[in-house]
Formats: structure tokens, sequence, C-alpha cells
């Protein structure tokens, strides 16, 4: 709450500056809108290739002959970032406009590397560069990533002006957005480990500046654990790499498990590397700590990216090392019970209950909350749970994972779609209401109608609504899940039972969420909020619209991009002939599934309104980072201090043993000083005993010659006196010559 | 503390005193430092066309130059006595003065280029100091000599503003600044052990006046603790060398191994005590782990252009010593014999954590820094402990490294301390706001440090996991990533705190750094150094690959 009372200061503060987005830019982003879906119709009908031959194949052939392309696609957000953010220093509509601009051109260029991606793969290489080379390959999963990114990218950067007014260092914002898109883009299109990693970790910082925006000490809390996690799970990654690198020499994305096997037992600790470092991004149980403190402080555009596109990372990255370092290549295997899939099988297993375990702490965290932006937090953890299960059964199941691969695959891009508008929901409100707390709220959808129709919108898609896109990829997942228990072990039977149960635990956060927020009594202190700023209407408007487009049609999503990016995997193509190819969503058997999930979503809702089981709270000690990371934490800085005491104690000793020594010179020193000095005294005592004696003597001699020597002084004296006055009479003498002399000079001149 | 205060008293009373008289003869020294610069630039680009185009003449005429060590040596041993000279009557002047002979020693460094590339210049002055002095610029002497030349110029254009700064009389500064000089590039081009024992000590007293250059009682307390470890060192390494002698008959680094070896097989006891004996020397100058002590205290109290000096390049001359001390001299049979190899790594390691550690619990910034040194004097001593090919050059790209990362953020402190007056590093809050270039190479500086790819940082740690894997021991990378992450701990609140958290006495406004562009550009090449090579690590490292051919 702290933070979103300095917020509001802020808020109040800038609102004074009179930044305001204004007509020109709308109508900017309007007309960008409106190209963006005259590009998706054109796309849609362009990917079938049937429509229009020649056009496919001359962007085929311009794309393919340009090797630099997906460099230049990395590069041009950054450059366009830099680009608006110097224009911004005058003119920040200017900055908008053209931050919005340069993503719609990156949009384009990433849709246009469609017809490539669909028959080959996009290679550039940039050898000797970092030393290793860097290796970038465009696939068909790239692709599906890097056009997902695009896509929400763009609409966010629409929903950003408005809601960015409140903020201060927009310019930062913004730039710190563009580094963070081309970096993402960077790494979906990586041919190798080494070159994910680079764009990985510039990812990480980058986007570590987008979650501490706010500048409040809640914010540089989060992004204290976000970015140290974050470095721990990067170095994670090299060390995985360092390992893999010596064993294989290569670390290119190929299937290499025939030369891993040789590893021995080591082969699991370097996958298990690559899964903790990704693991750490994609908010797996227990690395998820950083996520649900890090989204709710960020600024909503960037909690929608990072909820939306950035913890998918993750899964991509899990998702690539897995499937390549773990996978037989097509030669090497003759069917699934080849030995070779036994290490992927071993691995699989281990992600899959990961995921689940992920999923039900995600959703049971989230019923707790009363901060929207919270509860949508842990739901992305939920979420992420999904897919990481889709892609421990694409893992687990080795030539028959094509379901859990594609079901993965497909749940990260509609998770992307509905979580990032649910954000933008959220922060409609905020921007309305300066507050996220949904117990306070009520009876919005009469001030707010359209933002109450996305949010139901999204909550239906998020559910699993037939019809909706949700519903596509949970189904799929549900299929993987039950293949996995037919096909594998039985023991995922259980696996199976919880996934419908955490299905209805969503099913119950989201009634909550709607009823809370948009139905029941309007509050009395925001009877008089308006609806919504324009362009955030449009943005919210494109992504409802998308999710609605998916849930229609989830088979065009599935035959065109997902089968084509399963096939480039070691998975059986007649097996997904077979499934996927002529895959039935609509089937009765999958909607009346839904309906068990509904009813007990809803029981759980009425049973936790009645007891008050959403106000229950676990005590402080029982809190996930409390039990695991404050004991590291305790042992880590009392091990520090000690060692700084004992540091600082060996000094002092080091001090204490020069000083000693210097005491020691000393004392000897003055020993030796006072020696010479005692011997001085001796011979003064000597010497003055000498003089006394001396003196004795000389006297006594006066005294014996004082007769002799009255004499002798009267003499003296009187000799004085002769010699004195024969001196006045000297000088008579010689001044009468002179004065003579002169005279006579004068005279005989 | 009471270090920091009396730096803030001597500046409050000697930008009065002194910023009129350095700023009647500023326009001449600005116009030179760009004239300067701009020749560097030119050099360097023109240097690759030179090679190859027809300037075959020329390069006839440079390439048979083959006095250029020598004099390198004794142009900056008789430069330094006038600077005080010219310093009596300017001090624009004589800054001026000292920068040209940098410039031209950096000249001269360039010619010997492709002398060295062909095979080594090798000098012997026979008569001098009765044993003669030796000196050969191979490859990598070359490679450290020219970053040397290059690290000194920088920090003498940053310098001129900044030692401002300090109230004492800065000629002497400036004197024991160019014998350091002349010592370091002196000890790299040795080829005899005495020689470069003679180099060593030069330097090694002369640094002692650019410790204390401050007299506060910190800095005297740190000068004596420095001096003291510095002689009991060199003393040390006196004795290992004479009782090398006595059974060698010489002291040339490549013609002593054969009989070296013979007598190790007959006298071992004798011969590993003098091994020892330089090898202790060697770690106390280079502040290695257990004898780390004197240097945080040292460099942190020192003024900033020697700190960085210190700390960039001063230890990195004991370990590239000492590299040539075991494998020109001990070589590779006699080390394992007397399991060199299984005493250094540990050593380093435990350097590498320790420092870290110890940095973590400082609070003023140039302690830290200065800590952090000792942790990465530990990287580069695993590297040579690994005793092969790619270890041996990992640590060589890491001396470069380090003198470019630490530079880089020393000279970017100092740059905040001359601003703010801030030392404590809970203080520096909104400073990212304050002065955003000077901040912005420290992220660098920082980020290289932790080692986030696409910085030098990350390259030369990755050099060395790849060496440590090939010598079969894993648990050294993980040591390597848990020091990375050590560093991240304790490098990352610094600029946590600069650019997030909010200053109480001024709003998180942006303005640029209030710094003369002397300070500005010398920093800015430096983090660009950093990010170049991050990116292209082969300029630096194909050179090191091929120059341990004809090293070893």
């Amino acid at each position: 709450m702290k933070n979103t009372e300095s917020v509001k200061v802020l808020h109040h503060h800038d609102t004074s500056l009179g930044y305001k987005p204004s007509t020109p830019l709308f109508i900017n982003n309007l007309i960008i809108f409106l190209l963006t879906i005259a590009a998706f119709v054109f796309f849609v009908s362009l990917t079938g290739g049937g429509k229009a031959p020649y056009l496919h194949e001359t962007i085929r052939q311009f794309v393919a002959s340009k090797t630099y392309y997906p460099l230049l696609i990395v590069f041009i957000p950054i450059i366009g970032g830099f680009i608006s953010v110097v224009c911004g220093k005058k003119h920040e509509n200017l900055r908008d406009a053209l931050t919005v601009d340069f993503t719609f051109i990156t949009l384009l260029m990433v849709l246009s590397m469609y017809p490539v991606v669909a028959s080959e793969k996009i290679v550039l290489n940039l050898p000797r560069m970092m030393g290793y080379g860097l290796l970038l390959k465009v696939d068909m999963l790239s692709f599906i990533m890097a056009a997902l990114t695009s896509i929400l990218w763009l609409m966010t950067m629409i929903y950003a002006p408005h809601y960015m007014a409140v903020e201060n260092h927009r310019n930062r914002f913004f730039l710190c957005v563009a580094i963070t898109y081309g970096a993402i883009l960077g790494t979906v299109m990586s041919g190798d480990v080494f070159t994910m990693f680079l764009f990985f970790e510039i990812m990480t910082f980058s986007s570590y500046m987008l979650v501490v925006h706010c500048e409040t000490e809640d914010a540089i809390e989060a992004g204290n654990s976000y970015i140290y996690m974050g470095v721990f799970g990067g170095l994670c990654i090299l060390l995985g790499m360092i390992l893999l690198y010596m064993h294989t020499n290569t670390l290119e994305f190929t299937p290499m498990i025939s030369e891993l096997v040789s590893m021995g037992n080591t082969r699991y600790v370097v996958i298990a590397l690559f899964m903790v470092g990704f693991g750490v991004k994609a908010g797996m149980i227990p690395l998820h700590l950083w996520l649900p403190k890090a989204h709710p402080v960020a600024p909503t555009p960037a909690s929608a990216l990072l909820s939306g596109i950035m913890i998918k990372i993750g899964g991509y990255g899990m998702l690539r090392t897995a499937t390549s370092f773990f996978f037989p290549a097509v030669h090497e295997i003759e069917n699934y019970k080849d030995i070779l899939w036994y290490s992927s099988k071993n691995l699989g297993a281990v992600i899959i209950w990961m995921g689940i375990v992920t999923m039900g702490i995600g959703v049971f965290m989230a019923l707790q909350q009363g901060n929207m932006k919270k509860m949508l937090a842990y739901h992305s953890v939920s979420q992420m749970g999904y897919v990481i299960m889709g892609i421990g059964v694409g893992i687990y199941l080795g030539h028959k994972g094509a379901m859990g691969f594609t079901g993965g695959v497909f749940h990260m891009i509609n998770h992307a779609l509905f979580k990032s508008l649910l954000f933008m929901v959220a922060g409609a409100i905020y921007l309305q209401t300066h507050d996220l707390d949904m117990y306070k709220m009520g009876g919005f959808w009469r001030k707010m109608p359209f933002t109450a129709l996305v949010a139901l919108i999204a909550a239906l898609g998020i559910t699993g609504t037939p019809l909706f896109n949700g519903f596509a990829s949970k189904s799929m997942l549900h299929h993987a899940i039950i293949e996995a228990y037919e096909y594998g072990h039985p023991s995922f039977w259980y696996a199976e039972r919880l996934f419908v149960i955490i299905s209805a635990g969503t099913v119950c956060s989201f009634i909550k969420l709607i009823s809370f927020t948009f139905l029941g009594k309007c509050p009395e202190e925001y009877k008089n909020i308006k609806s919504g700023y324009r362009m955030m209407d449009i943005a919210m408007l494109g992504m409802a619209v998308l999710i609605i487009a998916v849930g229609l049609r989830p088979d065009y999503i599935l035959n065109y991009f997902l089968i084509p990016a399963a096939r480039n995997i070691t998975y059986d193509p007649h097996f997904i002939d077979k499934y996927l190819g002529h895959m039935n969503y609509f089937n009765s058997h999958d909607i009346l599934g839904m309906i068990p999930v509904y009813i007990m979503g809803a029981v759980i809702f009425v049973a936790g309104m009645k007891f008050h089981l959403f106000h229950l709270h676990f005590p402080h000690w029982l809190r996930f980072d409390y039990i695991l990371f404050y004991p590291i934490f305790k042992v880590a800085s009392f091990i520090c201090n000690r060692l700084n005491k004992g540091q600082e104690r060996v000094l002092e000793k080091g001090e204490g043993l020069v000083d000693g020594v210097n005491s020691a010179i000393n004392a000897i020193t003055e020993g030796y000083e006072s020696q010479v000095s005692k011997g001085e005294r001796l011979v003064e005592d000597v010497s003055s005993a000498i003089n006394y004696l001396t003196e004795e003597y000389e006297t006594r001699l006066e005294r014996s010659e004082g007769l002799i020597g009255r004499c002798v002084y009267t003499l003296n004296l009187i000799t004085n006196r002769y010699e004195s006055s024969m001196i006045k009479s000297d000088v008579v003498i010689y001044v009468v010559i002179l004065t003579s002399i002169l005279g006579m000079l004068l005279i005989f001149k | 503390m009471g270090n920091y205060e009396g730096v803030s008293q001597n500046h409050q009373n000697g930008v009065d005193h002194n910023s009129q008289q350095i700023n009647k003869g500023l326009d001449v020294f600005y116009i030179n430092s760009i004239f300067i610069l701009f020749a560097i630039a030119f050099i360097t680009g023109g240097y690759a066309i030179m090679t190859t185009e027809v300037g075959i003449k020329i390069l006839e005429s440079v390439a048979n130059f083959r006095y250029a060590p020598t004099m390198i040596i004794v142009l900056i041993f008789a430069a330094a006595p006038l600077s005080v000279l010219i310093g009596a009557k300017s001090e624009s002047y004589r800054d001026m003065f000292i920068i040209n002979i940098i410039f031209a020693v950096f000249i001269l460094t360039l010619t010997m280029f492709p002398q060295a590339l062909r095979n080594p210049i090798n000098i012997t002055l026979p008569s001098i100091l009765a044993f003669g002095v030796n000196l050969r610029v191979d490859q990598l002497s070359l490679l450290m000599v020219l970053a040397a030349s290059l690290l000194w110029l920088m920090v003498m254009v940053y310098g001129h503003h900044y030692m401002i700064l300090e109230e004492n009389s800065r000629s002497r500064f400036y004197f024991w600044f160019l014998v350091t000089f002349g010592g370091v590039m002196g000890a790299m081009m040795a080829n005899d052990l005495l020689t470069m024992f003679l180099f060593f000590e030069v330097m090694y007293l002369s640094c002692y006046f650019l410790v204390a250059h401050n007299q506060s009682s910190d800095a005297l307390k740190a000068g004596n603790r420095y001096i003291y470890m510095g002689i009991v060192g060199g003393l040390s390494i006196l004795l290992g060398i004479s009782s090398l002698y006595v059974y060698t008959n010489t002291f040339i680094l490549g013609e002593i191994m054969a009989p070296l070896q013979v007598q190790y097989a007959n006298n071992p006891t004798v011969i590993t005590f003098a091994i020892t004996a330089i090898l202790i020397g060697f770690s106390i100058k280079a502040a290695v782990f257990p004898m780390h002590f004197w240097l945080p205290d040292a460099h942190s109290s020192a003024p900033t252009p020697a700190s960085a000096i210190l700390s960039g390049m001063v230890i990195k001359v004991y370990i590239f010593s000492l590299m040539k001390f075991l494998f020109k001299v001990v070589g590779l049979d006699v080390i394992r014999s007397i399991s060199l190899n299984n005493i250094l790594p540990p050593l380093a390691i435990v350097g590498m954590i320790m420092g870290s550690i110890f940095a973590i619990g400082q609070k003023d910034i140039k302690k830290i820094l200065a800590y952090s040194s000792v942790a990465q004097v530990g990287y580069m001593i695993l590297g040579i402990g690994l005793m092969n090919d790619k270890g041996f050059a990992a640590a060589m790209f890491h001396i470069i490294t380090h003198a470019l990362m630490k530079s880089a953020l020393f000279l970017s402190a100092g740059a905040i301390i001359l601003q703010t007056h801030k030392r404590d590093v809970r203080e520096f809050q909104g400073i990212g706001y304050q002065m955003p270039i000077t901040m912005g190479i420290f992220t660098i500086g920082a980020m290289s440090m932790i080692g986030i790819p696409g910085l030098n940082g990350f390259m030369s740690k990755w050099y060395l996991s790849i060496a440590a894997l090939e010598a079969g021991n894993p648990i050294f990378v993980f040591m390597i990533l848990v020091s990375s992450f050590l560093n991240a701990v304790y490098y990352l609140p610094i600029i946590i705190t600069a650019f997030l958290k909010k200053a109480p006495d001024r709003e998180n406004v942006l303005v640029m750094d209030q710094l003369p562009a002397n300070m500005l550009i010398p920093m800015v090449l430096i983090g660009s150094g950093c990010i170049l090579l991050g990116f292209f690590p082969q300029w630096v490292m194909k050179f090191i690959e091929h120059g341990i051919t004809t090293f070893l």
C-alpha cells in the first residue's frame, strides 16, 4: 500500500507538469491500429500460399536473399528507441508516436519472414564475434514467439502513453522498453545457447529498469529479488553452457543426446542448470519468488509485457534447450522405444511435476490476494505452470510428445494475449481509482462498460470457456496429460485430477475478480469516475479481438504455425498427422468436460465467500521465501560478517604486530638512547668535575698570585693610560700634517 | 573517514588557491590534449593501412630502429626531473610536457610493433650494473607495454583536472608518477632477473609517494604498511635471485632454465628454497590472497589517478613477471615436481572468494574497488596456476580486461568524489541523475566485473572457465561463477542506489555531469573499450595466442 500512495503522489505532482497525449498521437495510433488489422488480414490470406502465390514467392525471395535480416529485426527497435527518446526530450507526443511506428515496422518485418520460415530456416552466422561466434537462426518456433512478442508490444505501446502520464522518467522507460524488445527478439531468434545467453542477459537488465521504474521502496525491494535471481539464473546457464561446450564442442541447438550419453550423469546436471536458469525467468516453483513481487510494482504497460512475454521467454528457453540437447536426431532413432529417449523421459517426468506444483501453488496464492495486480501475477505463475507441464509432457513422451509441445506453445500464445489484456484492465481501473484493492470496488460496469466487457472476455479466455482462446490450449494440455498416463507412467493420473481441480480454482478466482470489481454496488468514493481513455480502449479492443479470433479458429494457429514448429523437432510425423492434423476442438467430450470445472469453481467461490476463506493468510514464517531463502540469507550474512570481522581483527593484529615491532624498536632505541644519555651524563659529570677542579685550581692560583696580579694590573692600567694619551697626541700631529699638506697643495697649484 | 574529510578540506582550500593558476594555461592544455587524442585515433586507424600499403620504406627504417626500448626508459627517467623544473614555472606547461612525453613513449612503443611481430627485440647494455641490463620485447611484453602507455595517457589526461583536489605538491606527484611509469615499462621489458628486480624496486618505492601523497594520517599508515611489506617482498626476491645465481651463474631469463634444471636434480632443497623465496616476494607484491592486506588501504588512500594505475597496471606487472619467472626460469618440469600447480589455484580461488566477501562489508567506494582488485588478482593467478596454454592466455586476457574495467571504475569513482565529495556508497542516492555519464561508465565497469555478456569481463570469464575445464577441474568453474555472483552482490547495490534512490538534498532530475571534457573523454574511451573488447575479444586474444608461441 505504501507503493500505491507514493504513486498517487507522483500522479498529482506530474499531471501538473502537463503532459497529455494529444490528438495527432491518437490519430497516428489509430492509423497504425487499422494498418495492423489490414496487415493481419493480408497475412492470414497469404499464409495459405494459395491466394497469392506470386506475392508469397516474391516476399520469400526478398527475405531469403537478405542474410542480415534477423540482425536488422533485432536492431531496428533498439535504434528506434534511441531515436524516439532523443525526440522525446522536446516533444513527448512525437516520442510516443515514433515508438509505435517503429514497433509497427518491426512487426511487419517479423511477419514477412513467414514465407521463408514455412519452408526453410533463416540462418545468420557472425563468426569470431565475442570469441565464440554468434549464430542467429529463425525457424517456426522462433517465428511464433517473435510474432507474438511484436503483436503484444504494438498493443502495449498504443496503450502506454495515457498510463505513463502518471509516471516520471518516461524517456528512460521507453528506452528500456525498446532495448528489452530488441533483446527478446534476439533471444527467440538465436541459433545457439551462447547467442541466446547474450540477449537473455541484456533482457534481464533492461527489464530490471522496467520493474523498478517507480523508484519506490517496494519497487526497489522487488527489483532486488528480481535482479539477484536473474543473475543467479544467468550464471546457472553459463555454467551449463561451459560444461556442455567442453563435452560437445558446439552450442548450437541441434539434437545431441547421442553425444551426451557418454557424459554419464553429468548430462542431468547440465540440463538441470539450464532448467533452473530459464526456470527463474519462467517463474517455476520455487524460483518464482521474484514474480509476484515484481509484476505488481512495475508500471502497468511493463507488467503487461513482463507477464505477457518475458516469462514466456523462460519457458521458451526450457523448451529449446530440452528439445534440442536431450533429443536424438531423426536418423538416430527408429521408434518411441529407442534407448536414446531414456534421458528425456527422466527429465520430462520431473518437469511435469514441477509444472503441476507451480500451477497449484500459483492458483492457491492467487485466491488469497486482494490486490488485483498481485492476483494476476500469481495467476501468471499458475499459467506458466500449465505451460511448463505441457513442455514436460512434450519431453517426457519423447517421440510421441507432439501434443504436449503444441499445447505448451499454444498456451504461451493464449496466456500472452489474455494476461496482458487483464493487466491493461487493471491499469485502466487504477488510472481512475488510484487503488488496486478489489475488495473496495464494485459496480464499475456502469461507469466503465467497455473495460468491463474486455475484462469479461479475458476472464472467459483464461478460464477456458469454449469459443475463447484458453479453451483450445487447455483442452490440448488436458489431452497431453491424459496421454502422459496412457503412454507413460500411471502416476500421472493424479496429475490429471489435479489439473482439473486447478482449473476450477482459476475459474473461482476470476469469478471473484469480475464480481468484486464490476458487479455489485459502487462505493461512495468512486461515484464520479469516468470511462477509460480512448487509446487504451483501442489497445484493449485489439487484444480482445485477438482472443475471440483465436478462440473461434484455433485450427488456423495449429495448422499453420504449431504443426510446422513441431515438425522441426524430432517428433513422430505419423503421430502428428494422426492426432494433431485433424484435431476437432469443439467435440462434445471436451466441452462437457468444462461443465464440472465451472460448477466446482462456483462452489469454491460460494464456500470461500461464506467462510471468509479468501482473507485467510498464512503466518509469516510459512511463506515460501521465508522458509527457503531466509535461512540461506541469514547464514550467508552471518558468514560474511564473521569473515569481515575476522579480517578486521587480523588487520588489527597486523597493525598490532607492526605497532609492537615499532614499539619494541622504540623501546630498544630508547633504552639505547637512555644508555647513551647516561654515558653522556657520565662524561659530562667527569668533565664538569674536571672543570670544577680546574676552576678550583685557577681560583687558587689567582688567590696565590693576587699580589703579583694586582701589580701587573696597575702596570697595565698605567700603560693603557699612557698609550691612549699617546694616541690623542698622534691624532693631533696627523691632523696638523695633513692640513698643512693640503694647504701647501692649494697654495702651489 | 578521516581521509575523506581531509580530502574535502583540501579541496576547499585548494580550489581558491590553485584553480586560477591552472586556468591561465588551460586552453593550451586542452588544445594539446585534443590533438593527441585525435592523433591516437588517426594512428591506430592508419596503422592497419600502413602495414599493407607501400609505406614499406618508412616501415623498413622503423623496423630497423632497434633502440626503442632503451630510448623509452631513458626518455621517461630524463623527463621526470625536467617536469619538476617546468612545474616550478607553470603547472599547465608541466602537464603538457608530461602528456607529450607519454605520447612520445606511446609512439615509440608502436615503432617496436613490426619488429616484435617478426621476432623479439633483444637489447643488452653490458657494462651497466656489473651484470648488464638485458631488455627483450616479444609480443606479450609489447601488448603489456602498449596497454600501460595507453592507460598512463588516459590517466594523465584525466589527472590534470582531478589533481586540483589534492593540496600537496603536484609536481612531486607527477615526478613519481613518471618514475613509476618508467619502472613499469622497464620491468615489463626486462629479460634478466636482476634488471627485473631493479625496476621492481624503482617502481615500488616511487609508488610509495603516490600512495602517501595525501599525507593524511590514514595515507601515511597505508603507506607504512605498503612500504614495509614491499621491502620484505623485495628482499625475499633478492635472496632468491642471488641464491639462484650462485648455482646457475646467469641471470638471463631463457638461459637460466637449463642449468637450473640440472642443479635442481643435484640440490633440490636449495633450489626449491630459492624459488619459494622468489614466489613469496612476488605474491606479496602482487597481493595474492594471504599477503594482500596492504593493498586495499594503499590503493584507496592514493589520489584517484594513482589508484587507477596502481590497480590497473602496477600489480599486473608483478603477475606478468611471475609468468615470465615460472615459464622462462623455472620451467614446467620443476613446477610439477615441486607441485606448484597444486598450490597456486587453491590460493587463487580463496582470494577470488574472500576478496569479494571483504568487499561486501566495505562502505568506502575506493576500498570496495581495491578489495575487488584482490579478487581479480585471484583470476589471473588461477589462469597461471592451471599450467596450460589456454589458462595462460586467459590470464593475459584478464590482465588487459581488468586494466580497462578497473581504471573505468576508479576514474568514475574519482569523478564522483571530485564533484560531490561523497565516498560512502550509501550516500550515492541520485548520483545517476546528477552525473549520468560518469555513473554510466561505472555501470559498464561493474557489469563487466559481474560478467554480463557483451562486455569484456564476460569474455575473460569464458576463456578462464574453458581453460579450467581443459585442466580437468569443473570445481574451479563453479567457484568462478560463485565469485561472479558475489561481485554482483556488492556492485549492484551501488548502481541501484545511484540510479533509483532519491537523494535527501536534491530531486531526481537529469542534468549533465559538471565535469570538464578532459575528465569525461578518457572515461568514455575506456568504457567503450570495455564494450568493444566484449564483442571483439579476438582483437587481443589472437595477439596473445600468437604471442604465447614466441613467449615460451
